[in-house]
């Protein structure tokens, strides 16, 4: 019921709230009604014994009571339906009617008391006046009955009762979730690139009404804080270019100048090896940005994906060479997918390098491309430490080295901004596949083509 | 030689000016794009240098003017790297070269002086720097009458630096052009690279032809 849509959830509750009181109101009216019909029957049995102590007394002639004719003389004429027995005060028997086979209602207490007599559910009333005792007893079928027409009569009409409330319920909420319906489909519009709109204001003030402002005014902010970062990134990257020209070409001069001492040189050298850095860092930071605001333009193109890797591959056997790495690749001879090839080498490379960074001498790296449905997966493998658990789901954000002491070069943003252009591809995306002890995997997805 | 060079940042623009009057050019100087489209239009120039994010006119409309206009002056942009989209529209637009910012102020010289000599056919086949020569169809590369036996990127590499002897490429060059890498590797690929090249050309020769620059990049040079 959790995951049920909110409008047959309120028809369902509806249903059964009505259900429950329904049921809480036959009961109560049953039990009221038998309640009340109990009374009736006791005033009644008390009604029919007085008129007998009445005929009792006023009799002169001693009464036979083995004739049954002198006792029904002195019974009203309802009571030939009732069980009925007559004793004197000191016990014994005087008078049995014949309904009341064996059954000994003797030794029950004054007053009314509900007792079983020739297997019938009755209920008895006991008075002693005139020095006898008159046991009366009446059925109770008839009560019973009632209460159990009453009981039926609930039963039937609620099936009804409640399939009008479910139907009630299910209009009432989907009239009052109307609103909702419209607001949601309008936020399914608002897209990066259509921050500009804004949801439907219902006109009466009501709690939708309240939403819908909200909604809006946090998408204002939104909206500005979105164009803001946007033309942060086209702002800094024109801001930060030009003093890293500046800087690039002084100290290119100074290299250059005749009077600069060897050893100086090799300091100015170094200043200028941390300039490129600085513009790689700043490179890097720029593209995030831009990925951030959903500004990353890319060159798509369909390409076969596989020359792209081994050309990759290729580069990376060179580099892991004097680290004694071996490069396998396992490649296909062609699989075509949308790519911007530029992003995709900038991706594979990282993986790659990483891949012989983070191994040992005499490792492996496998790099293999595979067909997977309409899917192309790409995994870069190698054998190294392997990612710590808790090091797994940090590894794709800024800045985050897990073996900062490792004394291996890198400033953290490589994976990040990989994993940005791999979905910025559409369908495209970056994980860490597996690691364990012997192997680390990293697979990047992109989608495949027919051509 | 006269050169245009439109750069609104006037601290880079004053140096690139400097540095192409060393070299023995006549610079004229504008810092927005209205004037240097005026410019390029009514003065004949034998290069511009066109930077792309300028106030007024862009770079980019700039070109797309001149050439519209049928003005075909060799145009060399300068863009911020990273924007690929940038790159390729301006070589879609009829632009000669391009190159990011921040550049090696020794390699836009370079560049310059090859797009004002484009006038002869530069696309020659055999190559020869000393006594290293590459025929550029059969593939062969001949050192001293020893062949050497080059993979496909090792060719392209020394195919550049032949083609530009003399001329001094950054990293960041020799992985745009050999490379055709748009953007920073983060690996140390070109330099081992070169480590190869230089085994298999300079090893054992008493001449080196392959140089370091220091800091700047690497360039290949006959002895003087």
């Amino acid at each position: 019921m959790k995951h049920w849509p909110l409008r047959i959830k309120l028809a369902v509750w509806s249903a059964l709230t009505v259900g429950a009181a329904l049921l809480l109101c036959g009961v109560a009216a049953g039990l009221f009604v038998r309640h009340e019909q109990f009374e009736a029957l006791d005033e009644q049995l008390q009604n029919e014994a007085h008129i007998f102590f009445g005929e009792y007394s006023r009799r002169h002639a001693p009464v036979d009571w083995t004739v049954s004719g002198h006792v029904k003389e002195m019974l009203p004429l309802t009571l030939t339906e009732r069980y009925v027995e007559i004793a004197s005060a000191s016990g014994s028997i005087l008078y049995r009617s014949t309904n009341m086979g064996n059954d000994a209602v003797r030794g029950a207490p004054r007053g009314f008391s509900n007792v079983e007599i020739a297997n019938d559910a009755v209920r008895l009333g006991v008075f002693k006046d005139k020095g006898l005792v008159l046991y009366l007893a009446a059925d109770l079928d008839e009560i019973d009955e009632d209460t159990g027409r009453i009981l039926i009569g609930f039963l039937a009409g609620s099936p009804l009762l409640i399939a009008t409330v479910i139907c009630g319920g299910w209009w009432l909420s989907k009239k009052a979730l109307a609103p909702v319906s419209a607001i949601t489909s309008a936020a399914e519009e608002i897209t990066a690139e259509r921050l500009d709109r804004r949801l439907p204001v219902p006109v009466p003030p009501d709690e939708i009404r309240r939403l819908s402002t909200v909604l809006n005014a946090m998408l204002d902010r939104l909206d500005v804080s979105f164009k803001q970062a946007m033309r942060f990134s086209a702002d800094a990257s024109h801001e930060l270019k030009t003093p890293l020209t500046l800087l690039r070409i002084g100290i290119e001069n100074l290299i250059e100048s005749p009077g600069l001492q060897p050893c100086d040189q090799i300091a100015v050298a170094a200043l200028l090896e941390q300039t490129r850095q600085l513009t790689s860092i700043t490179e890097s930071l720029l593209l995030l940005s831009r990925a951030d605001a959903g500004q990353l333009r890319l060159d798509f193109s369909e390409t076969n994906i596989v020359e792209i890797v081994r050309a990759c591959a290729d580069d990376a056997s060179i580099m892991a060479e004097k680290h004694d790495i071996l490069i396998e690749s396992d490649l296909p001879d062609t699989l075509y997918g949308k790519v911007d090839g530029g992003r995709l080498t900038q991706i594979l490379l990282n993986l790659l390098d990483n891949a012989i960074k983070y191994n040992h001498a005499g490792g492996q790296v496998k790099i293999s491309a595979k067909r997977r449905g309409d899917a192309v997966n790409i995994t870069v493998a190698n054998t190294g430490p392997g990612i710590s658990p808790e090091h797994g789901p940090q590894l794709f954000q800024r800045f985050f080295r897990a073996n900062l002491n490792a004394g291996i070069p890198g400033r953290g943003l490589g994976l990040s901004l990989a994993r940005e252009l791999a979905r910025a591809h559409d369908g495209g995306d970056l994980d860490l596949l597996e690691s364990d002890a012997e192997w680390t995997v990293f697979s990047v997805r992109l989608t495949a083509v027919e051509l | 030689m006269r050169v245009l060079l439109a750069e609104d940042e006037k601290k880079v623009s004053n140096f690139i000016r400097k540095a192409l009057c060393e070299a023995g050019y006549v610079v004229d100087e504008v810092y927005d794009g209205e004037s240097a489209l005026h410019l390029a239009s009514s003065e004949p120039y034998d290069a511009i240098i066109l930077d792309v994010m300028m106030p007024g006119r862009d770079g980019l409309s700039v070109l797309k003017l001149l050439r519209a206009n049928r003005i075909f002056t060799a145009v060399l942009i300068l863009t911020a790297r990273g924007e690929v989209s940038e790159r390729i529209e301006g070589l879609e637009l009829g632009a000669d070269d391009y190159m990011a910012k921040p550049f090696s102020m020794r390699e836009l010289l370079a560049r310059i002086a090859a797009l004002t000599r484009r006038t002869s056919p530069e696309r020659s086949t055999l190559l020869k720097v000393a006594d290293l020569t590459m025929n550029v169809l059969t593939r062969e590369v001949i050192r001293a009458g020893q062949p050497i036996n080059l993979a496909l990127r090792e060719f392209a590499l020394l195919e550049f630096f032949m083609r530009a002897p003399g001329i001094v490429h950054s990293r960041t060059s020799l992985c745009e052009h050999v490379w055709n890498y748009h953007f920073d590797t983060g690996t140390n690929v070109v330099d081992v690279y070169i480590k190869r090249l230089r085994e298999k050309v300079d090893a054992g020769y008493e001449v080196r032809l392959l140089h370091t620059s220091r800091g700047v990049g690497y360039m290949m040079k006959a002895p003087e």
